[in-house]
């Protein structure tokens, strides 16, 4: 049997709260990042809400002495990133560190600031705003500033990036190819993707309701979520504690269509039956179901009827956290893998908030009150993304 | 091991050519559109009239490439290790057209998701179920020696068993498909930047 991958810690920056334990208050007292947008210039600000991280870029930049030229993605990146990662700094000297970074939008805040300049007049356009464009610039700024330099890669795989950016560090500190991992993902808002969301029509006018009969939609979310990972050895040397294990992962293609996942969620559900098959696990194993739960019509009812058909109907604890911190996309898995790690060390089930109606095709209620002092021993992880791409993660108690 | 061509097939004005032999003559339909050949090669599959042009004429070229009196051209392959890279130069031009008339309205949708030329590779994997590797190239004008570079390196190197591969534009004036049937190894013509623009140049 190939040895483990061990959370030792995490780092998460969401609309929420700046730090895993201001994400926690916000999740056990029901409150709501997702409202105006202030810092994102949009034509839609009044219109369509969103989970913006309330700072500028100058101030984000000062939390981690970056540069506030950096794209807002890097620098929610770095914040969250030196949160998991700095507390272990000394300790990880000398041992072989990955950097797995997810996002989806790159520089894009940036470029597009400029690019109706750009069109106009591309010499007088500071071209400095177009370098981070690329997604893989973005972690090579936040592996630059940590000296992160023995393996540093970037997954953009849509919704469920940077769940397979934990996958792919798990499975290298499984096969010893790697001491420590900070894997996960950031990504910020941007007009880009705002404007392609409204244009596929799914985005809620309102908050969002996941799992919700009456759901419109999602709310963009912005943000940063990372777990540091260990081997065994590792762990021991550096005098640490596990918080969870990444004990399963699974990644399935839907092969449906660009943006939609097949009704029945065949990709949804062969991701999170392989998943559990790699952690050993039986459905009954489960916990909790931190769902993708997007508040989407298309998504909950396929992610809905796959959990459903999986679990023949004898559905755990199950909620999705977007209602807090709105979809964060390339964010998503991390910071989700980062609140499936809060429920393991407090022993919580988060409300799946503004739940109001049952809903007609899928027969399980989400999780809507708070549950505390419970057991919560094995999480399943959904993100699922465009492209069919669907990936699911296991937690386990260390 | 030496790759070959299997199969090719040509897209032009006039005609659709498989392995140098006329297959779909367009003087005998009502129209040369998408459709028309679509229907004439009694294809059937009801997604293909949502796609845009570009998926169209790749999916038509695909359909008409791997399928034939001798059977399907990847049977028994191992559909993990079936790649697919494709070229083009104008993309997805005719559908980005489309979508910009809409936003001022209604952004629709239904154009915007095939507002990426990429998306011909997809719709040909859905259909054929194939999993491997993928590229999409974006060159301006056809270049055979990076097609050869790339699908070269995929069956030589990179777990790949056969490759569909070639150059679709297609454009409310004017289309264009050349898409080849590349295996490791077995009979055809070997599968070189010389041939590839032999055949690329006949058409």
């Amino acid at each position: 049997m190939s040895k483990q991958a061990y959370i030792v810690n995490t780092g998460i920056i969401t609309a929420i709260g700046n730090d895993a334990n201001a994400c926690l208050q916000s999740l056990l007292h029901q409150k709501t990042g997702v409202g105006k947008a202030e810092y994102l210039q949009t034509h839609w600000s009044n219109e369509l809400p969103v989970a913006e991280v309330k700072m500028s870029n100058a101030d984000l930049a000062a939390l981690t002495g970056a540069s506030d030229k950096w794209p807002r993605t890097a620098l929610l990146s770095a914040i969250a990133v030196k949160e998991a990662w700095q507390p272990f700094a000394d300790a990880a000297k000398n041992k072989r560190v990955g950097f797995f970074s997810a996002n989806t939008v790159g520089g894009m805040d940036l470029t597009e600031a400029v690019y109706k300049q750009f069109k106009a007049d591309s010499e007088s356009v500071d071209f400095d705003n177009i370098r981070n464009h690329e997604c893989g610039a973005v972690t090579q700024l936040v592996a630059k500033h940590f000296g992160f330099n023995d393996f540093v890669t970037t997954i953009s795989t849509a919704c469920s990036s940077s769940a397979n950016s934990i996958m792919m560090a798990a499975q290298m500190i499984s096969n010893g190819m790697l001491d420590i991992a900070i894997a996960g993902g950031a990504d910020s808002l941007s007009r880009f993707t705002l404007n392609g969301f409204n244009t596929l029509m799914i985005l809620d006018k309102q908050p969002c309701q996941p799992f919700d009969n009456n759901r419109r939609g999602l709310n963009l979310g912005e943000g940063a979520g990372y777990v540091l990972l260990m081997s065994e050895k590792a762990m021991k040397e550096c005098d640490v504690n596990p918080l969870a294990i990444v004990s399963g992962y699974a990644n399935a293609n839907d092969a449906y269509h660009q943006t939609a996942s097949s009704p029945d969620g065949i990709g949804n559900k062969l991701a999170m039956g392989n998943a559990l098959k790699k952690a050993g696990l039986k459905t009954s194993d489960i916990s909790y179901i931190n769902l993708h739960g997007t508040g989407t019509a298309n998504n909950d009812s396929s992610e809905g009827k796959a959990i459903e058909a999986l679990f023949e109907g004898k559905v755990p604890y199950a909620s999705s956290t977007k209602a807090y911190t709105g979809h964060t996309l390339g964010a998503a898995g991390g910071v989700e893998a980062v609140f499936s790690t809060l429920a393991i060390k407090h022993g919580v089930v988060f409300p799946n908030m503004r739940w109001q109606t049952q809903m007609e095709d899928v027969g399980f209620k989400p999780a809507t009150e708070l549950i505390q002092g419970v057991e919560i021993n094995h999480v399943l992880s959904n993100s699922f993304g465009f492209g069919g791409n669907c990936s699911s993660l296991v937690f386990s108690k260390g | 091991m030496q790759p070959v061509i299997n199969h090719w097939i040509v897209i032009n004005e006039t005609s659709i050519i498989k392995d140098g032999s006329p297959l779909l003559l367009f003087n005998v339909l009502p129209d040369a559109t998408a459709e028309s050949a679509y229907r004439a090669l009694q294809c059937s599959y009801a997604k293909f009239f949502k796609m845009d042009l570009l998926c169209k004429w790749a999916w038509l070229g695909a359909e008409a490439l791997l399928s034939g009196n001798e059977g399907i051209a990847y049977e028994g392959l191992d559909k993990t290790k079936i790649a697919v890279v494709i070229t083009t130069s104008d993309g997805c031009i005719d559908v980005d057209k489309k979508y910009k008339a809409t936003i001022n309205e209604i952004a629709s949708p239904a154009l915007f998701v095939y507002t990426l030329p990429n998306i011909m590779l997809g719709e040909i994997s859905i259909r054929q179920g194939f999993k491997g590797e993928q590229a999409c190239l974006v060159n301006d004008p056809f270049d055979a020696n990076e097609l050869f570079f790339w699908v070269n390196d995929l069956l030589q190197s990179r777990n790949t068993d056969a490759c569909l591969c070639g150059f679709v534009n297609a454009t409310a004036t004017n289309k264009e498909v050349v898409l080849f049937w590349v295996t490791k190894g077995g009979n055809g013509i070997p599968f070189t930047t010389d041939n590839i623009n032999k055949i690329y140049n006949n058409a």
